[in-house]
């Protein structure tokens, strides 16, 4: 649920879920694999040449698919009372 | 700022990308590139973020958080071994199996052959070793205790030897036992039965931990007060079977031997006594011991016979109790002459000397190395199998790697695939030990006891044969799965039906063949070893020349004869045997020489024989009845025989054989010389020649033949000389018996020709299964051969055909394809000598009169092994020999 939220609020890359969560970098990688899995996520590779030109590694990103984005406002609904806690990411970024 | 931050990024990026690449060698090779690029990526954008000041936790954030690619990368692996996977492995390796039927059968089928040995011979290990006393509690605490004496270890106590142990126990023992198995006449119906039990005395119940489910076992007083309580304990089966399961069977009369005896308990069903390898039905304390077995033995402090097993205190070792015996056995010593240099030694039960389990421990131990080589031979014929089939399946094992499948999970996959082929022949070779396990105890011959070996069906089999599958299957299926994955994408240049795929595989299976052929030499070759000691020791002089005639027991005992009665009975029914049409000679004797059960022994002097210090005089006999020696054919060297002089009133007389006269004469005269048993002195009569009596591979035996009319007993064996087929008698020889008296049982009839395969039962058993197995082997092996000439025959056609299209001739090709079969045939035999040099020695105590590097056996076992693989060879060298050169250019 808070990897998805991140995702949603605009954390698209492993370490920026990681802050947005705070949970580490051992258990934000699996989830994300196993989301992706579930079909409630979609990775994508950033484009290499563009990368290239800019001197840096193409990253690999993350978005949520429609799936995705149903069971967040599913999620959302049923947790409302929680979004403030769990969500320090986003409070961040607003 | 950044001018110096921008060094320190580095550094913790450097030591961040490390621990990446070590963590990186957890993930499955198919997710390892895109793994590594992610986690550097991230990483380096993390650096170049800290570098702009953007992160809170400084540098040291970057290997921390690298650490946490252990915890990814280890979730990828575990990921890959996921159930689900397996399962998938597992669906996809049946429908594979179910695919090709032909293929899945003969696997099975050889892979539970090997299986089906083992198992075989593990139930035996079970019964007889492992757990030779079922539904005895914490058997593992109990050990046996034997006499020692010199280089005696197997001496069996006396009564009052036992019980002065028994009052003062070592404290290393928490309780010990003694026991003796017996017949005994039950009377259940109209006839009187035979039926075994055993007098037990001590804490026997106690220390074996054994409760009754019905009634109670034994009170004290009922095994401390001699003659007074007639009382049995009764086995599960005979309760049920035979006292109809009723409960008020406890309390009820049984008679036993004649004697009114009162059931006081019923055992539980998986308790079949304290011996291993008997099954006993009814126990009575040793204080009835007089109604039960002759003689007063409770008193007799020189006679032993008797088992003892003892358990060890809580917490106590071996040594401690050997220590604590240690004392026991110098008080023994020290208050009692007759046992000096005497020993009381421990041992754990499956390794006491004469115990069933240690007599057959080492021919277990053989028969397990030998089985195991038969699983291992199965293992290479499947594993050649699936080499042919992996170079059939090259194309498909070529897409799953192309489109990304990583060879660890190819090689799962494949492993998965053997292991259930193995499952599948475990469960085969299972069933086949249930069977095979119980025909073997009909391989048994007929013993005078009641032998039972529990084997067939168990929890520790299946768990056996269970984990001899999966290893099976690893063990066969690693070198063909690596194998069928090493390719890269040469597969997909191969066209679908190609055979084989370079030369690997082919050198591979050959290789496999090679040591195939390698083990069947060495099985043949230990087959060969025994079956030589077989002949060996049916041609030994076993002391008597007779070989034609019968054998049968009779036991006074329970018929309640007295000893003068007994006499009486035994003279007259002799002289009727004797009168019997065809029946040359008759005679009685306790013991008939090489019987399973071996002799009596007893402590005694020799007149004008001064004992060193640490010796004592230990004499094997017999009591024998006029007419022994003339009826069995055992030559008399000096002297004269027992005969009719030799009645309960004549002068005490002995005849020994040549071994104890050299040994106590010392070249002398010892006819005319003494031998002093307890307070009679015997003069010595007659030499006979020496024979063997226990066992054929003795050491010489001092042996003396006592009057059976001075020292009776009441149970003899009758031997039976005849001019005519032994079997014509046997009617007669009942109604001779039932003249005399119509309740008395003969037991155990048997020819002489029998008894004589009974000497040699063990040597005959052990030939005839490694026979089995080397056969086995060798089938398995000739099958190997046969399938990679022929397969290398299909390879090579267009090369064959551009041969003979060149000009060769059919014998050419012919001797071509033979030649390289005769080339890794030969290899294997080499091998195969050269193994079986090294093992055979291993069991040279077991051989009798060959040597472990026996020419003959090596020698015909490397011809038939040659004779047999060249024929394999022959079948694909007659094919390659009929191609015919142009289609087989045509082909491609």
């Amino acid at each position: 649920m808070a990897v998805l939220h991140a995702i949603a609020s605009g954390s698209r890359f492993g370490f920026d879920i990681m802050d947005a969560t705070g949970l580490g970098s051992g258990s934000v990688y699996p989830t994300l694999e196993r989301l992706e899995e579930q079909g409630l996520l979609r990775s994508r590779w950033e484009d290499a040449r563009l990368a290239h030109r800019e001197k840096r590694p193409p990253r690999r990103y993350f978005d949520l698919t429609p799936r995705g984005r149903e069971a967040l406002a599913e999620g959302l609904e049923r947790h409302r009372g929680l979004r403030p806690v769990a969500l320090p990411g986003a409070r961040r970024r607003a | 700022m950044r001018e110096r931050a921008a060094p320190r990024a580095d550094r913790a990026l450097r030591t961040a990308l490390r621990l990446v690449d070590a963590a990186g060698l957890l993930v499955p090779a198919a997710e390892r590139r895109q793994w590594r690029e992610q986690w550097s990526a991230d990483l380096w954008h993390r650096a170049r973020a800290l570098e702009g000041g953007g992160g809170r936790a400084g540098f040291a954030e970057l290997p921390r958080r690298a650490l946490g690619a252990f915890a990814h990368a280890a979730w990828l692996l575990g990921r890959e071994w996921r159930v689900g996977a397996m399962m998938q492995d597992v669906r996809y390796g049946l429908r594979s199996m179910r695919r090709r039927p032909g293929f899945t059968l003969v696997a099975v089928l050889v892979a539970g052959l090997g299986i089906g040995a083992n198992a075989t011979i593990f139930s035996w290990i079970q019964a007889l070793v492992l757990d030779p006393l079922p539904g005895v509690a914490d058997p593992g605490r109990l050990v046996a205790l034997n006499g020692v004496e010199g280089d005696r270890r197997e001496l069996s106590f006396s009564w009052p030897n036992f019980r002065d142990l028994h009052g003062q126990l070592p404290e290393s023992l928490s309780g010990v036992l003694a026991q003796r198995p017996v017949p005994l006449s039950l009377r259940l119906g109209d006839r009187p039965e035979r039926v075994w039990g055993a007098l037990v005395g001590g804490d026997f119940f106690e220390v074996l931990g054994v409760k009754a489910v019905r009634g109670r076992t034994f009170r004290s007083e009922e095994m401390t007060t001699p003659g007074t309580y007639p009382v049995a304990v009764v086995g599960y089966a005979l309760w049920r079977e035979r006292l109809g399961g009723r409960d008020d069977a406890v309390g009820a009369p049984l008679t036993i031997n004649g004697r009114a005896f009162t059931v006081v308990g019923v055992l539980p069903p998986s308790f079949r006594g304290a011996e291993a390898a008997f099954g006993l039905d009814v126990y009575v304390p040793m204080m009835m011991q007089e109604s039960i077995v002759s003689g007063q033995r409770l008193e007799a402090r020189g006679n032993g016979w008797l088992h003892v097993l003892g358990r060890l205190a809580p917490g106590a070792t071996l040594e401690q109790a050997q220590a604590g015996l240690d004392v026991a056995a110098a008080r023994l010593a020290a208050g009692h002459p007759v046992n000096e240099g005497r020993g009381i030694a421990v041992f754990p039960l499956w390794r006491a000397p004469s115990s069933a389990s240690s007599v057959l421990a080492p021919v277990l131990a053989v028969l397990a190395g030998l089985v195991g080589v038969v699983l291992l031979i199965a293992c290479v014929n499947v594993a050649s199998l699936l080499l042919a089939r992996a170079a059939a399946r090259e194309r498909e094992v070529a897409v799953r790697l192309a489109v990304g499948a990583s060879r660890s999970r190819l090689v799962r996959q494949l492993l998965t695939e053997s292991v259930l082929l193995a499952l599948a022949g475990g469960l085969a070779g299972i069933a086949m030990a249930a069977v095979t396990s119980r025909a073997l105890v009909g391989l048994l011959p007929p013993t005078p006891f009641p032998v039972e070996i529990r084997t067939g069906l168990s929890l520790p089999l299946v768990a056996f044969g269970a984990l001899v599958s999966t290893l099976t299957g690893l063990l066969f299926g690693l070198a063909p799965a690596l194998q069928a994955t090493r390719g890269d994408m040469g597969g997909l240049k191969h066209s679908a039906g190609a055979l084989g795929g370079g030369r690997r595989p082919v050198r591979l299976r050959q290789t496999l063949v090679v040591g195939q052929l390698a083990m069947s030499m060495l099985l043949l070759v230990s087959a060969g070893l025994f079956l030589r000691t077989l002949w060996n020791a049916r041609a030994l002089d076993p002391g008597y020349a007779e070989d034609q005639g019968l054998l049968a027991s009779l036991d006074l005992q329970p018929a309640g004869y007295s000893e003068e009665a007994g006499r009486a009975f035994h003279a007259e029914l002799l002289r009727r045997v004797e009168a019997l049409p065809g029946v040359r000679a008759a005679s009685l004797a306790t013991h008939v020489p090489l019987s399973l059960g071996g002799g009596s022994d007893t402590s005694g002097a020799i007149e004008g024989y001064e004992p060193r210090e640490d010796e004592h005089i230990v004499l094997f006999y017999n009591e024998v009845s006029p007419g022994y020696f003339d009826t069995l054919g055992v030559p008399l060297v000096a002297g004269r025989g027992i005969d009719e002089r030799d009645g309960a009133d004549g002068a005490h007389v002995v005849v020994i054989n040549e071994t104890m006269a050299r040994r106590y004469w010392r070249g002398g005269q010892a006819l005319g010389g003494r031998v002093r048993l307890g307070d009679r002195a015997l003069e010595v009569v007659g030499i006979a020649g020496d024979g063997r009596y226990r066992r054929l591979d003795e050491e010489p035996l001092s042996y003396m033949y006592l009057p059976l009319a001075q020292y009776w007993e009441p149970e003899a064996t009758l031997q039976v000389a005849t001019d005519v087929d032994p079997r014509s008698v046997l009617t007669e020889l009942h109604r001779s018996v039932a003249g005399l008296d119509p309740e008395l049982p003969l037991f155990d009839v048997r020819t002489l020709a029998e008894h004589r395969e009974l000497a040699v039962y063990l040597q005959d058993l052990t030939a005839t299964l490694l026979g089995a197995f080397g056969l086995l082997a060798l089938s398995l092996a000739a099958v190997g051969v046969y399938g990679v000439v022929a397969q290398s025959v299909s390879r090579r056609t267009q090369e064959i055909g551009v041969r003979m299209a060149l000009g060769a001739s059919r014998g050419e090709i012919l001797r071509l394809v033979l030649g390289q079969g005769a080339a890794f045939v030969a290899m294997g035999l080499v091998l195969g000598a050269a193994a079986a040099l090294a093992v055979a020695p291993l069991f040279r105590s077991q051989l009798l009169g060959v040597g472990a590097a026996d020419p003959v056996s090596f020698g015909v076992t490397a011809a038939v092994l040659a004779a047999a693989a060249l024929a394999a060879c022959a079948l694909p060298a007659r094919r390659a020999a009929a191609i015919e050169p142009v289609a087989a250019l045509r082909e491609e």
